[in-house]
């Protein structure tokens, strides 16, 4: 699914560079639930940012379902971000003027559905994270959890190769952390492969498989076992 | 993503911010509807200058002796001129006559009025638009024995004659030192004419025999000639042969002795100085039209800077820098677009508004409405391009970022 070979990322700002990811080898296999976690600086949100396909590599290879995205134009990038990857951020990301429908609906009018269809897929996506019932409501109107949810909808209705969640309960209370959470595993039980990045260990402690980086490179790679 | 998504989302952006929309469009809706309205009353008064020319007869002509050159006795036109003229382009010429005037004055009661007796041929009427109201005008009889028949304008038949048939009636007025005494055979209407209106002082016009009034000055060639071309002839082309039949019968061929006016001639003057003035004072109100689309550069661009995060958003989950840039653009199309429309609608309004006060029905054809719209949408399309460009070309990452 996710198979990640020698990669470097190198920001350069002016004459200083710096070597955010310093050669990280990393597989990710289809059904997999993948915490990555690390203090801030480590690098983990560059990893992120780049399996996300939001930023590209300096050097090595990233294969995401058979697509070479390191080799791609952007209107490639475009698609495989619409087509194989439902990104779930820590502040939601919401389009502030649509309603949560519209707002779930997003992906499928990029990845040129009809409206018809389109709403069908939206309305059941909307209700395998239980807010069918709010999908006229704007985000403003929702509490932080609803949003989370909304947020994850949005990800799950193009029906990805993976979910990206960039400290997905980082702006929520312990106990809406646990029913986002909650969601998370559900998904994974029915067969989405999800990647999650977090600093919080008992977050991490949740999922499958932690993967912890430090300094940009992966410095422990651990499945946990029921 | 097709363009009606993109139409829906710019619909939906362009209505949570109306004031802005509106006040964006204000440069857009001024531009267009002063264009409009000032091509528009150009147009009209271009049509109405146009249906004068036509009343007055478009065909008419007047040939005159050119008085930048030196005259000699001999070049003045005679009656056997006239008689060669209409020979020979009798068959092209609906009417030709000459033209001989004299002031003099009439007196009612303790009042003295101006007049204007002019001498015509029969067919006059041919020449000069007027409507016979009562009995006839001038007839060949009347030419050919020099009679003291006479023609009378309306309102001078009203005056004098208020109670009786002025028909048959003798009048006597003033001319050229001698008191003259006619026979009313006729009574004719002037044309009511946005040209003639407006010289102050009322004179009153008396038709009359040239051949009547020859006896009466003495003079027997004259310095000008009118004539009617036949309508399918062509004027120019006409008139300038009978130019030509003078030359040589006065033996000064090629010496531009002799001058023509048409109305033809004058009216494409006249309608050429109006398009250009039209077309110079709506390029005087189309600067604003460059306001306005600065006007959405501006705006559109702070759109983008406050929409950073919602294009991450959009970029992240699928939309490719075509789909962002077509969305920005079709925004600042409808913003100008719809400003374009208004701005058409107030010009018509404007335009009949002024049109009432100005005496001038506005012209607004369907290619100039749709000339209007298309350059405000082009506007749009123009400065709308960098600010979607930018837009397009944001750094996913920074946008997302962005607070």
């Amino acid at each position: 699914m996710i198979k990640i070979t020698d990669l470097k990322k190198v920001y350069k700002t002016g004459s200083i560079e710096f070597e955010a990811l310093k050669g990280i080898n990393v597989h990710i296999k289809k059904g997999e639930f993948v915490a990555i976690i690390g203090p801030s600086g480590s690098g983990k949100s560059t990893l992120m940012n780049i399996l996300g396909c939001l930023d590209g590599s300096s050097d090595g290879k990233y294969l995401l379902n058979g697509h070479d995205v390191c080799v791609i134009n952007d209107e490639e990038l475009a698609k495989i971000r619409n087509h194989e990857i439902g990104f779930v951020f820590q502040s939601f990301n919401l389009l502030p003027k649509l309603s949560s429908l519209q707002n779930v609906e997003l992906p499928l009018i990029y990845l040129g559905m009809s409206p018809k269809e389109r709403k069908n897929r939206a309305e059941k996506s909307l209700d395998s994270v239980g807010l069918l019932d709010r999908k006229d409501h704007k985000p403003n109107e929702l509490s932080g959890g609803q949003r989370q949810r909304i947020a994850i909808a949005r990800a799950l209705v193009t029906d990805p190769a993976v979910i990206l969640a960039d400290e997905p309960t980082g702006n929520l209370d312990s106990k809406t952390t646990e029913e986002i959470m909650d969601i998370f595993k559900e998904l994974n039980k029915k067969g989405n492969t999800i990647v999650l990045v977090t600093h919080e260990p008992e977050i991490a402690a949740q999922a499958k498989r932690v993967i912890t980086v430090k300094d940009g490179l992966i410095v422990r790679d651990l499945y946990n076992y029921e | 993503m097709n363009i009606l998504e993109s139409v829906k989302m710019a619909i939906i952006s362009v209505r949570t911010n109306k004031l802005r929309t509106l006040l964006t469009m204000l440069g857009i809706i001024i531009g267009i509807s002063s264009v409009i309205t000032l091509v528009a009353l150009g147009k009209g008064s271009q049509n109405s200058m146009t249906k004068e020319f036509k009343n007055g007869g478009a065909n008419r002509a007047t040939i005159y002796l050119n008085r930048d050159e030196e005259i000699s006795e001999e070049l003045y036109i005679e009656h056997s001129d006239l008689d060669a003229i209409k020979r020979i382009y009798g068959d092209k010429l609906e009417a030709i006559s000459f033209n001989q005037q004299l002031g003099g004055s009439i007196t009612l009661g303790r009042k003295t009025h101006n007049l204007n007796l002019t001498g015509v041929a029969s067919d006059y009427t041919k020449i000069e638009n007027m409507k016979i109201k009562k009995g006839r005008f001038l007839v060949d009889s009347d030419i050919s024995s020099q009679r003291y028949s006479a023609v009378i304008e309306s309102n001078m038949a009203e005056k004098f004659f208020s109670d009786v048939n002025p028909l048959g009636q003798r009048i006597t007025f003033d001319v050229d030192g001698q008191t003259l005494s006619y026979v009313i055979v006729g009574v004719f209407e002037k044309p009511k004419s946005l040209m003639g209106m407006g010289s102050g002082k009322q004179t009153f016009s008396i038709y009359a025999p040239y051949t009547n009034l020859e006896q009466i000055t003495g003079q027997t060639m004259y310095g000008e000639v009118e004539m009617n071309v036949k309508s399918g002839e062509n004027v120019k082309s006409t008139v300038t042969s009978v130019v030509n039949l003078l030359e040589r019968r006065h033996d000064v061929v090629g010496k531009k002795k002799y001058v023509m006016y048409t109305s033809e001639g004058m009216m494409k003057m006249v309608n050429n100085i109006t398009g250009k003035m039209t077309a110079f004072v709506s390029a005087i109100a189309g600067i604003s039209l460059l306001v306005g689309g600065i006007g959405i550069m501006n705006i559109m661009l702070v759109s983008v800077t406050e929409r950073t995060r919602e294009i991450g958003i959009r970029k992240a989950i699928g939309a490719n820098k075509k789909v962002v840039l077509v969305q920005f653009l079709v925004e600042s199309i409808i913003v100008s677009g719809m400003g374009g429309a208004i701005g058409i609608i107030l010009g018509t309004g404007f335009s009949y508004g002024i049109g009432k006060f100005i005496k001038i029905t506005p012209s607004i054809t369907l290619s100039v409405v749709f000339m209007a719209f298309a350059f405000s949408s082009a506007i749009g399309i123009f400065f709308g391009l960098y600010p979607a460009n930018k837009a397009a070309n944001l750094n996913i990452i920074d946008a997302l970022r962005y607070e």
